[in-house]
Order: structure tokens, then sequence, then C-alpha cells
């Protein structure tokens, strides 16, 4: 009998501790998505971002846009990548509110963006606020088929954050910011907004 | 109102809007400086999977800012002080094509490391010069020089699309205000 209650604890401390173990295993490799030889968190550092290819009008996004959402951030997790393993992504689960193209309302989708916080590391992009879980926006969205992941057309061209059922560009949020947008949304109804789309 | 008075007013609206416009003066500045940029000490990061005729841009890049100042020159080896890291990133899920981390931070003075990133899933794709714009355009931020929205001008925020730097301007080499923008950092 003390034979078996020495073996029965054995199991249940080896079973406790593996699945322990595995959950660190998984927890690390979650802060280092996108490169497996990343070992440190990378510096805290403001980004400057350079965009490949910049809309200039809402008409040009809303042709460009593979999906076009009212969306509300649900969680996010952050992650080192690049090549020098320098830059911190953060990957955002974003519920579809709205769906005016190329979606379902109800649906859940990532959206990618640089910049995050990992430990006591923060990147940011100037003229790419970070967005955190709650913030509701409408987002022009481009797929990447390969990934399932959306990326915001052009980061701050591709987002218009929602207070209080009012629409604004992030350059009218963030005035003493160098966000270079050749539009200013002040607050417009959503629904006026959405009816201009 | 006779000829004369129509001159003088003419000419003193001339010199008001030439002196608040700032006309000439095209280059915009982050504010911060390495010490002294001579040198900066730089990495490029390549590949080792047999692409590095991509970087050829960079050592293009590089070359097309030298000689801007005396007091600014490169220096390519792997360890040293004020490093500039040219790394790259392949990433499919953001739009950026080019990016620059300025530590501590592009206000700062004196900077203590750079590391400014292609993103490959574009890039690989672009002509030599479209590229070399970009990687010059990293290399101004390294510099010190800020965004200029939206002229023919390397510092020019978008490589394409709307008033785009290399697709409407085909611009790929540093400007003539650009360069006097690294001068009143550095000086001459």
């Amino acid at each position: 009998m003390p034979l078996l209650l020495f073996f029965a604890m054995t199991a249940t401390l080896l079973l406790v501790g593996g699945s322990l173990s595995w959950g660190a295993l998984n927890q690390t490799n979650s802060a280092t998505q996108g490169n497996a030889i990343c070992g440190s968190t990378p510096p805290s550092s403001e980004l400057i971002l350079d965009w490949a290819y910049r809309y200039g009008s809402i008409a040009s996004m809303k042709t460009a846009a593979d999906t076009i959402i009212v969306g509300q951030v649900l969680s996010e997790e952050s992650f080192v990548s690049g090549h020098a393993c320098t830059l911190i992504y953060t990957k955002y689960t974003v519920l579809v509110r709205t769906a005016m193209h190329g979606a379902t309302a109800g649906s859940v989708i990532s959206i990618v963006q640089t910049g995050g916080v990992l430990g006591a590391s923060r990147q940011e992009a100037r003229d790419d606020p970070l967005m955190s879980v709650g913030n509701v926006a409408v987002m022009f969205l481009h797929l990447n088929k390969q990934t399932g992941s959306y990326a915001i057309l052009s980061g701050p061209e591709g987002r218009f954050p929602i207070t209080n059922g009012l629409v604004y560009s992030l350059n009218v949020l963030y005035p003493d910011r160098p966000i270079d947008l050749p539009w200013r949304i002040s607050g417009d109804p959503l629904d006026t907004f959405i009816a201009e789309i | 109102m006779n000829r004369r008075n129509f001159t003088m007013i003419f000419l003193v609206t001339t010199l008001v809007y030439g002196s608040l416009v700032h006309i000439g003066h095209g280059y915009v500045l982050e504010g911060g400086r390495w010490s002294s940029a001579n040198p900066v000490t730089y990495y490029n990061d390549r590949d080792s999977d047999g692409t590095l005729n991509k970087y050829v841009s960079y050592a293009n890049a590089l070359s097309s800012w030298s000689g801007v100042s005396s007091q600014v020159s490169w220096s390519g080896t792997r360890y040293g002080s004020q490093m500039a890291y040219l790394s790259w990133d392949n990433n499919p899920n953001v739009q950026w094509d080019g990016a620059s981390q300025i530590i501590p931070s592009p206000s700062s003075n004196p900077y203590t490391s750079t590391n400014s990133y292609v993103n490959r899933y574009y890039t690989d794709g672009y002509a030599d010069n479209e590229r070399q714009s970009v990687m010059g355009h990293e290399l101004g931020h390294v510099l010190g020089l800020d965004h200029y929205c939206c002229p023919a001008a390397l510092m020019n925020t978008g490589t394409c699309g709307y008033q785009g730097r290399w697709c409407t301007y085909g611009v790929y080499t540093p400007q003539a205000d650009e360069k006097n923008g690294v001068i009143a950092i550095y000086g001459s």
C-alpha cells in the first residue's frame, strides 16, 4: 500500500510538473513568435515606419481594401521578429461588429500591427499609435492569404477610431504626433461615415 | 494704383510670404544626432541564403550619403561604437517597406545606436533604384532627418501611391535640401 501511494504521488508530481513546464515553454514561444532565434527582449524605442504605398484618399482605400469593418479589439499578443531580433509586433484578435465589405459580422479576425509591449519594453510607431483591448475603429484591411492575418492599409491611413459613436482620424486624436494624412475626420457620426464609404 | 505702388506691394508681399513659408528649406530634423558622425559604424546584416545582390542597394545608399559633409562618414564593421545596424525582416502582415529605430529616441542627443530594417516581402520585388530609395531613406533617419511630406525628396514618407518618393518622383538619392539638412546638423 505505501508503495502504491508512492507511485501515485510520483505520477501526480510528474504530470503537474510536466504541464507547468509545457505552459512555460508555450509562453516563451509566444513571446518569440516569428523568429526562433530571438532570445532577449529588445529595447524600448520609437519606431519610424515608411509605408510601401500611400492611398491618399478614402475612395482609394475603399477600392484597395479586401475588407472594411467596424472592429473591436478583444485581445492582444506581442512577439519579437526581424533578423536582428529588435522589432516587436502585436497580433490583435478583433471582433467584426459591422462588416461593410468582405467579412461577416460577428466573426473574429487577426490583425498585426508593428510595435507592442513585451515586459518592460515598449515600441510604438510615431504615426501609428498602438491599439489596445476594447478599442473600436473603422478599419480598411488587407488580407494576407498565406497567413490569414490582416494588415491595416498603410497603418494610420486605414484606421479611424470610434469614440462615443463618433469617428476620428488619427491626426485629429493625436495632434502632437507627426501623422501625415491628407484628411481630417473630427468626430463624424458613425452612420454618416459608413454611408459615405 | 500706379505701377510703383503695385511693384512695392508685390515685393513686400513676396518677401513676407517667403520668410513665412521658409522656401528652400526642404528638410525636417528629428531633433537628435550622433555625438559625432565621423564615422558612424554600420553593420550590414546580410542574409545567408545567397541573395546578397539585394544588398548592393545598401552599398549604393551608403555611398549616396557619403561626402555630403566632411563630418559624416561610414565605417563598416561588425562591432564598434555608434552602431547603425542595417537589417531586414520578411513580414507580409504589415505594410511598411522600411523602418528605423533610433536608440534611445529620434530626438535624443547623442544617439547610441540605430536599427534600420527593410521589409523584404516588398523590397525583394523592387527594382534596384527603388530598393535604394528605401535604404537611402532609412539612412537619412540614421543621420537625424525626419519625414518630409510629400515632395520629390528622399525623406518623403511613402515609396509608391499618393505622392510617392519613388513611383511619383523617381527619387532614390538625397536631394540638395536634404544634404543641407545633414550639414545643418553636423556642419560642412
